[in-house]
């Protein structure tokens, strides 16, 4: 599911461009773990690349009425759909749902824009470690999620 | 939030009763209102006329919309906050507490879909003053993770944002639910936001016991 906008709203572009190079990141022939680890990088390349766009994103993505509300949403809900990609491989004590997806989803995006508010997408790739952990924690279990924390991200 | 008139003419109440009354009028039109029309389009017109007092009145009380707003924000959060700490307090182990303070704020939000909006979707549509005090109170949630540090084994630290992402995540999926007006439902979600939030620190499979209790 991706966001479609218009083509006149600086703001759809925005999310439909960073939703385009997610997926494209992620669609790939690789396991799902380097798959998020791609679509994590190319989501950092497409913020730190224009600061002016990551900041829209990020007020109206703040801005709390229903329509800015749903966009995020949708957001979410791409992201979600990427990592629900990985319920089939989990092998815990019982199956996980798709709220597990949006939660972590929830989690990194949420991360993402706090990020970007106080500046700090310029060092993107230093917090994507614990961005990936978070994403993964559920599906590849807490102890193994652990080793993301000591991957160096290229820049 | 029902309203309470005074009767009018000459009630011979003590001056102090009645400002009490106003002010706890004029928060419950606010309430009301903003359930109505959402903050950003709600006017002090819009309040004194359902709290049935004059804008001097409405003066008397609050510097303009905002402070009101915020007066029931804190009365609002105070109150839950209140009631996650007692739920906490109950139990002995980290993780329970946790459990029964999420529980506790489900609970609430579930029970009150207006407050539920007017506390976790009005502060961000309204910003500023507001926005901050809410991203303070958000804070609280932090803090009551943090306190399980030391229940992680993990061979390395947990990161440091670990507990602002867990609240990002937590406030993300609660926001999605009562802005879809599912919010008598947001008790459902209590076991997979359990099983998330606590498997960082006491790992899955505790993690997954206590959320199907």
């Amino acid at each position: 599911m991706s966001p479609r906008g218009t083509g006149s709203d600086p703001y759809e572009e925005a999310v439909e461009g960073l939703c385009d190079h997610v997926k494209a990141a992620f669609d790939g022939p690789r396991s799902w773990h380097d798959r998020v680890w791609a679509g994590g990088l190319a989501a950092m390349r497409y913020l730190r690349e224009d600061p002016a766009r990551a900041r829209l994103l990020v007020a109206e993505a703040s801005r709390g009425d229903l329509d800015s509300m749903r966009r995020r949403d949708e957001a979410v809900q791409l992201l979600a759909d990427l990592l629900d990609g990985a319920r089939d491989e989990h092998e815990g004590p019982r199956p996980l749902s798709r709220c597990t997806a949006e939660i972590a989803a929830g989690a990194v995006f949420s991360t993402v824009l706090a990020k970007v508010a106080s500046g700090s997408v310029e060092r993107g790739e230093d917090f994507l470690p614990e961005l990936v952990y978070m994403a993964t924690m559920p599906y590849l279990g807490a102890r193994a999620a652990e080793d993301e924390l000591a991957v160096q991200p290229l820049r | 939030m029902a309203s309470s008139r005074l009767p009018a003419g000459r009630h011979g109440l003590p001056r102090e009763f009645i400002a009490q009354n106003q002010r706890e009028r004029i928060i419950t039109a606010l309430v009301d209102t903003v359930a109505e029309r959402g903050y950003n389009a709600t006017t002090v017109a819009n309040i004194t006329k359902a709290a049935s007092v004059s804008r001097r009145t409405f003066y008397e009380h609050f510097a303009d919309k905002e402070a009101c707003f915020l007066a029931a924000y804190e009365m609002v959060t105070e109150h839950i906050a209140a009631a996650m700490r007692a739920a906490a307090e109950s139990f002995d182990d980290w993780p329970e507490k946790v459990r029964a303070a999420l529980a506790t704020m489900l609970s609430f939000l579930a029970g009150e879909p207006e407050l539920a909006r007017l506390c976790m979707i009005e502060p961000v549509a309204a910003g500023g003053e507001i926005g901050a005090r809410h991203r303070a109170s958000m804070q609280g949630l932090v803090e009551i993770l943090k306190a399980g540090r030391p229940e992680h084994g993990g061979r390395r630290p947990l990161p440091e944002a670990t507990e602002e992402t867990l609240v990002g995540g937590i406030v993300s999926l609660i926001v999605r639910e009562i802005s879809a007006d599912r919010a008598e439902q947001l008790e459902e979600l209590l076991p997979d936001l359990i099983e998330l939030t606590l498997a960082p620190y006491i790992g899955p499979e505790e993690a997954e016991r206590l959320a199907r209790q």
